[in-house]
């Protein structure tokens, strides 16, 4: 990493980082730094720069703070994918199925005087909470 | 950086020979945890044996066959029963809703409570957070019964705890008479004083550790004193310090209970939430233990998560527990939660038993995902965890947890 002219600026080589590694470590300085990325065959370059005037300490840890993020998502994509045939066979079905909600009591569906019974008691506890504030 | 641990020079494996196994060096022994929780505690002699192959005559042979680690005599049944059992495949809900009462009036409390109970599962808990009870009482008052009733009228156990900092006397016998746990929210700061009572009688105590709080074996036996039956200890701060801090202090905690926990009625809610051994028992955990419902009315990922907007699921007064599959915070929070989807996590020996909540990760690290090497969650999850598994060699231990009601045999 070199610090210039307020900046942080420093080369990551291809293909150990890509495009969605940068972007999270992008995302991970959120309002705090720009960042700008040029991009060869073999590499990219990146310069971050603070949304305020940093020292040269805080410099360093933002960017080493990007770096942290951009080299975690990469590893972590790789072991998402890694991983994938197991996790999908539990994510799928977990999603597929939805999450379904409780039905509707049947002793008040069948009785309507139930729920009403319920919603008096309920309007009951209600007004006596009421009557304490 | 990496919290795993790794052997000098690796020992030699014979294919065919163990079964699919994490290790983690703790001291001179060697842990030994499979998919679904099994384990075993090797010297580091016997785990290279194990490594190069073990017959039915080796001593180990009784130890390790039953728990799976042989791959020759390897179960693929209970393997697949066990693996459906502890997978998301068997998850019915969350199970632990937080109510943050704080500015929460009487008809938001109402509606909260129907949302909490249009969630399945086979049993509610319904934890409500408060500071003063004075503040929000009638809310309480109400919640307590409204939850009472609504529990009967759909046959399904429900469990109420108050936290608070403080309550009445009075306020206290009221929750008690209406079967709901009392909980006292502390700061633990050096020695305690046995003489001082909590701020109200509470079976359960969330201790945040203060930066001066020392001897942890005294403030256990000051717990056991006033009749508390478990504790959660929490960190002072979520960073390094706060963590070596913290896992000094539990460790002795713990330590205490082992030697004594078999007299005494106090129990460890850490040690209970992670060898629980499933993601959804973890407390805190994102949408598949815990959701929140703040004074406003909107519903969080989690208690850690509310304030949140990015974890915002909606409001109790739209959202409809059969939409959250489709919200994008959802898909976020479970993807981030499996530790197979963690680097650290998928090699991890711990793997079975613990994760970092996701919106931990948020609110300390900026992101879902987090950074498990510079995260302090996970070095005090990891530090409790070692704490307990070296500890299951001692039989002191293994009564403790069986008291407890923890299966790992």
């Amino acid at each position: 990493m070199k610090l210039v002219k307020g900046s942080v600026v420093f080369t990551l080589g291809k293909p150990l980082y890509g495009s969605e590694g940068l972007a999270a470590g992008a995302l991970a300085l959120g309002t705090r730094a720009q960042v700008f990325v040029g991009e060869t065959k073999a590499a990219f370059s990146v310069e971050i720069k603070p949304a305020a005037k940093a020292s040269p300490e805080k410099l360093l840890a933002l960017g080493g703070e990007f770096l942290n993020e951009a080299l975690n998502h990469e590893y972590r994509q790789r072991v998402v994918r890694a991983n994938a045939p197991l996790t999908q066979a539990v994510f799928a079905p977990l999603f597929a199925k939805g999450f379904p909600a409780v039905p509707a009591d049947p002793l008040e569906e069948l009785e309507p005087q139930v729920k009403a019974d319920r919603a008096k008691d309920i309007g009951d506890l209600l007004a006596q909470a009421r009557g304490m504030s | 950086m990496s919290k795993l641990t790794s052997f000098e020079k690796p020992p030699k494996a014979r294919p065919g020979a163990a079964a699919p196994h994490q290790f983690r060096l703790l001291g001179k022994k060697v842990l030994i945890t499979d998919e679904h929780g099994r384990w075993a505690l090797l010297t580091i002699p016997e785990y290279r044996r194990f490594l190069a192959g073990i017959g039915p005559e080796d001593p180990l042979w009784p130890v390790l066959q039953p728990r799976g680690f042989l791959a020759g005599a390897y179960d693929f049944d209970a393997a697949a029963r066990r693996q459906f059992e502890r997978s998301l495949l068997s998850w019915k809900g969350p199970g632990s809703h937080a109510l943050l009462l704080d500015g929460m009036d009487l008809d938001g409390a109402r509606r909260t409570v129907e949302f909490v109970f249009s969630c399945p599962g086979p049993q509610l808990t319904l934890e409500l957070v408060f500071d003063d009870a004075d503040a929000v009482w009638p809310v309480v008052w109400f919640v307590a019964q409204y939850a009472r009733r609504k529990g009967e009228w759909s046959r399904r156990p429900v469990f109420l705890i108050a936290r608070a900092r403080s309550m009445s006397p009075d306020q206290a016998d009221f929750l008690r008479s209406h079967g709901v746990t009392r909980c006292v929210d502390l700061a633990l700061d050096g020695k305690p004083d046995m003489a001082k009572a909590p701020a109200f009688r509470a079976q359960r105590a969330r201790a945040r550790l203060g930066p001066g709080a020392a001897e942890p074996a005294a403030w256990a036996r000051w717990f056991e004193a006033w009749g508390f039956e478990s504790v959660r200890l929490l960190p002072s701060s979520l960073d390094e310090k706060g963590a070596e801090a913290f896992a000094r202090f539990h460790s002795g905690f713990f330590g205490w209970l082992i030697e004594h926990g078999e007299g005494a009625g106090l129990r460890d809610e850490w040690v209970l939430g992670l060898l629980g051994g499933r993601l959804w028992n973890l407390p805190g955990m994102d949408i598949l233990e815990q959701l929140a419902y703040d004074g406003a009315g909107r519903v969080y990922t989690s208690e850690e998560a509310a304030a949140d907007a990015e974890l915002a699921l909606g409001s109790v007064s739209t959202l409809r527990y059969q939409d959250l599959p489709r919200l994008p915070a959802t898909g976020a929070v479970i993807a981030a939660s499996h530790p197979d989807d963690q680097p650290l996590c998928s090699q991890c020996a711990y793997r079975p038993f613990c994760a970092v909540p996701p919106s931990v990760n948020k609110k300390h690290q900026g992101g879902l995902w987090g950074q498990t090497p510079s995260s302090a969650a996970c070095s005090i999850q990891m530090g409790i965890m070692d704490r307990i598994l070296e500890s299951l060699n001692d039989e002191k231990c293994l009564n403790l947890l069986n008291k407890w009601s923890v299966d790992m045999v």
